[in-house]
């Protein structure tokens, strides 16, 4: 019996060891996916020909041994969160590559973010589809366009930092008037 | 603050742009009419953000180029480097052990790096200690060792 919890403990004792091994160091924050994969674009810009041209400057692409490129984000916050705005982005990022270049980019990628201690954390995000993302880009023509109303956030930090919350509260108050 | 950025709009948007849509949609429409606007708060938090994705982009060249961490702090960018570069490349790389020993080294050559770094007797010795790896990593590479392609 205490052979058997002698070899489990060291048996727990070398996984936590590999795993510390792993992700530790200097890309201790690399998906596992990523540490064979080589590095083929940083900070290079792509353009997706169509109306209107999608553009984007990507922080890196990886090419995995099959082939395929997977899309990596660096973001520094305070907090440790990936957020749609990044997953719209590298979407836009995955169109821009894919038309630019003909290469087949992977439909998931990876945040990277950076908190204000140097520390790195990794998340795993899936993208949105060719055609959701050409579906937002009419959407933002179309509120651009004051063809349709824009969305508000539901993140009440964001507007307590925003630098047009005078003219929000003022637009707000204009839109839910009862003479209106 | 910037001017007001009535670029045109049905032309071209960046990817950063469009993602401004999942943050709030009436935030795009107001940068749109008066332009950016950035609190010094907001300000501060770029500048780190540019700082940050600089030595990102720093470290992804480095690791492009290849890192021979210990050849390199003790033969500098030199034709050692190169050999032991090309070696990993051709003949280490296409093998599956073989990249379980780069990925072995690229774990533990920093911390080596980090003990000998500003020792200068350290360093000598460390290379004189890799001379005959050089070496044979040249005679491997010579008499055609390894993939040739690369």
């Amino acid at each position: 019996m205490s052979e058997v919890l002698l070899a489990v403990t060291l048996l727990a004792l070398a996984a936590w060891l590999l795993r510390l091994w792993l992700f530790s160091g200097d890309r201790g924050w690399m998906p596992l996916e990523l540490r064979c994969a080589t590095l083929v674009y940083s900070e290079q810009i792509f353009r997706a020909p169509g109306r209107p041209m999608i553009t984007a400057k990507v922080d890196r692409v990886y090419r995995r041994r099959d082939g395929r490129l997977v899309l990596v984000e660096l973001k520094t916050r305070r907090i440790n969160l990936a957020y749609l705005s990044d997953v719209i982005e590298l979407s836009a990022q995955r169109i821009a590559i894919t038309r630019d270049t003909g290469e087949h980019v992977l439909r998931h990628a990876y945040v990277v973010v950076q908190r204000p201690t140097g520390r790195r954390a990794t998340h795993r995000v899936q993208l949105l589809t060719d055609e959701e993302v050409v579906l937002l880009v009419r959407r933002r023509e179309a509120v651009l366009a004051g063809a349709q109303l824009p969305c508000l956030t539901r993140m009440e930090g964001l507007c307590k930092t925003c630098t047009f919350a005078s003219e929000c509260a003022q637009n707000r108050a204009n839109r839910y008037s009862p003479t209106t | 603050m910037s001017g007001p950025s009535r670029s045109p709009t049905r032309d071209s948007v960046s990817a950063s742009e469009l993602a401004q849509m999942g943050v709030c949609e009436q935030l795009v429409l107001f940068e749109h009419v008066y332009g950016r606007r950035r609190s010094a708060n907001q300000l501060a938090d770029m500048a780190r953000g540019d700082l940050a994705h600089r030595r990102f982009f720093q470290e992804g060249e480095l690791e492009r180029k290849g890192r021979c961490f210990i050849a390199t702090l003790v033969y500098g960018e030199g034709s050692e480097v190169a050999v032991l570069r090309s070696f990993r490349d051709r003949v280490l790389h296409p093998s599956r052990l073989g990249r379980c020993a780069i990925l072995a080294y690229y774990r533990s050559a920093p911390a080596v790096c980090r003990g000998i770094a500003g020792r200068p007797l350290l360093v000598r010795a460390m290379r004189v200690a890799l001379r005959p790896v050089v070496w044979m990593a040249g005679r491997i590479l010579a008499r055609g060792g390894g993939r040739r392609d690369v």
